[in-house]
């Protein structure tokens, strides 16, 4: 087997995961690179957001590894688990999961504190960087569903995480708003940051580096399980 | 932040707070209600078993000096866990009338005696028993309710070392009823110490079975109130499990989640118990008003220590199963698209 070279983030050999009877993951096998922008793709089913739950580490591979800088994640637990969650990954939902009486800035803040410190400077940047700069204190339900989103990326970038791991970020958005957080990711990928983005919306597949394409679980195009679009 | 998550999420998930908060004053409420109730009771039935007069009784033996004096008393009185020590002598008769011999500490251990007038203080003064002739020698007259006082003349036995002393009476603190007797009969070895069977029998009967049962409502009202405590943290716990996910996923350890959990169980736990405890306390003073006609608004610092110590264990028991509850939560279901 060979080793994962210097630029490889992650690396997934041999990964299942299994619900009972039914396989979610067969055996995928993958790398990814340092400032890639990797698509998942596929229908409703077919493993995308299990993929993205056992790289966050939120949960495990019934067999196979992943290894993210060079970790297995099966060797971590408890203390190092959240680490690795806090440390190396931003999460970035469909729902947008935000806390709903925390105000956009201290949902930013949340994600923060879980190092126990706050900077508020830092946080006000990074929401004025996703445009939410007029909209610091208030809460999710006094926004829209793109602004959610934004603050949502802000959350996830405000501990500078290597991976960031989305999961339909723009299934809950009109076209508007759609528009504004694929700028977004792409800024976020012309600064290196490494992008993995579940998603049905071919505009946004389409702005990724490389797609991995699952059908039941398995990874479906090209010799090497990947097919890149130009 | 921690101050913020907790002041904005009670405020936000009011309705589980609310319950969480009801059934914590209710547990509290009861436990403070029992134990003000208990603490009343208790009180009111040793005030009330203070009224029964002595509790041992002291004679000296006859192949002794066939008499205690007024130093014997005074040793008597000097002993740990005596209350009230009264000696009596009888010196005769006068127009009929039997003339006896005691001090003013009578009318404390005989605390429902009525005194007219005033006690006498020189020794050829009297009080006159209610039943006895008027005459007007006498400096008071004393209702005692009891034939054999009644028809009696007292006279002042202090400052008076030439009379004998025939009979002690003591009241000793019921819990140390047996150690003040062997200590008696060692300071006192010519004397014979009796206990009044009517009086400790009473006393230790009645004890017993308010233990008994006070103890078991207070059992049953505590399983009840872990049980509606319990189910509004597990109710708590389920109405924020998407929240308790989306923690886990931003790197929260379940510990710190468990402590964040325990803490706002604290908070509203406190404000909880003050507020039972001050229910409780004045559902107490009410049925010990209505039951045993004393009572009244007053507040015990053991029936506090109690409340908060029940209360303490609920959270406790609280905490330890919401706690496993969310061991078990698995955050990529909770965080699944729906």
């Amino acid at each position: 087997m060979s080793r994962p070279g210097p630029r490889t983030v992650v690396e997934v050999r041999n990964l299942s995961r299994s619900f009972g009877s039914v396989l979610a993951l067969d055996d995928l096998g993958f790398e990814i690179h340092r400032g890639e922008w990797i698509t998942l793709q596929g229908p409703s089913g077919s493993g995308k957001t299990t993929l993205l739950n056992l790289l966050a580490g939120l949960d495990r591979p019934t067999s196979g590894r992943i290894e993210v800088d060079g970790r297995d994640l099966r060797d971590l637990r408890g203390k190092e688990l959240a680490s690795y969650r806090s440390r190396k990954i931003g999460l970035i939902f469909q729902e947008f999961h935000l806390v709903t009486y925390l105000t956009a800035l201290e949902n930013v803040l949340l994600a923060q504190y879980v190092h126990s410190m706050t900077d508020r400077d830092q946080a006000v940047r990074t929401l004025e960087r996703v445009g939410m700069e007029d909209r610091l204190d208030h809460l999710p339900g006094q926004l829209s569903g793109g602004e959610k989103q934004r603050v949502c990326v802000a959350r996830a970038l405000i501990n500078h995480p290597p991976l960031l791991l989305a999961d339909e970020p723009t299934g809950n958005l009109d076209e508007a708003n759609e528009e504004r957080v694929l700028e977004l990711f792409e800024e976020l990928h012309a600064e290196g940051f490494t992008l993995v983005v579940a998603t049905h919306n071919r505009k946004l597949a389409e702005r990724g580096e490389r797609i991995l394409l699952l059908d039941h679980g398995r990874l479906v195009t090209g010799p090497r399980q990947e097919r890149s679009v130009s | 932040m921690i101050g913020r998550l907790l002041s904005a999420g009670i405020r936000h998930r009011w309705e589980p707070s609310l319950l969480l908060f009801l059934a914590v004053s209710a547990a509290a409420g009861a436990a403070a209600a029992t134990a003000g109730l208990s603490w009343r009771i208790d009180r009111t039935t040793a005030a009330n078993l203070e009224r029964s007069g002595p509790n041992l009784v002291m004679r000296p033996q006859l192949e002794g000096s066939g008499f205690f004096t007024l130093r014997d008393l005074e040793r008597v009185r000097s002993l740990p866990g005596v209350r009230t020590a009264v000696p009596w002598s009888h010196t005769g008769n006068d127009a009929g009338a039997e003339i006896l011999l005691t001090t003013s500490a009578a009318l404390d251990l005989y605390p429902h005696w009525e005194l007219t007038g005033r006690w006498p203080r020189d020794p050829d003064e009297r009080i006159r028993g209610a039943a006895t002739t008027p005459s007007t020698d006498s400096v008071g007259v004393l209702t005692t309710g009891e034939r054999r006082f009644d028809r009696a003349l007292l006279q002042n036995l202090e400052g008076r070392p030439d009379v004998p002393i025939q009979r002690i009476e003591v009241r000793a603190a019921p819990e140390m009823l047996g150690s003040v007797r062997s200590s008696l009969q060692r300071r006192l070895p010519g004397a014979e110490v009796v206990p009044v069977a009517r009086v400790t029998e009473t006393e230790t009967a009645l004890g017993h079975r308010l233990v008994v049962l006070l103890g078991s409502i207070s059992g049953v009202i505590l399983l009840l109130a872990l049980g509606t405590v319990v189910a509004a943290g597990l109710t708590e716990v389920e109405s924020r499990r998407r929240e308790i996910a989306l923690l886990q996923s931003l790197g929260y350890e379940a510990s710190w989640i468990r402590r964040l959990l325990g803490l706002e169980l604290g908070v509203i736990g406190l404000v909880a118990t003050v507020v039972g405890f001050l229910a409780g306390e004045l559902l107490a003073a009410r049925l010990a008003r209505d039951l045993l006609g004393t009572g009244g608004w007053d507040p015990s610092l053991v029936v506090g220590v109690l409340t908060g110590a029940a209360t303490l264990f609920l959270l406790i028991a609280t905490v330890l199963i919401t706690g496993r509850r969310l061991g078990r939560l698995n955050p990529a279901v909770e965080l699944k698209n729906r």
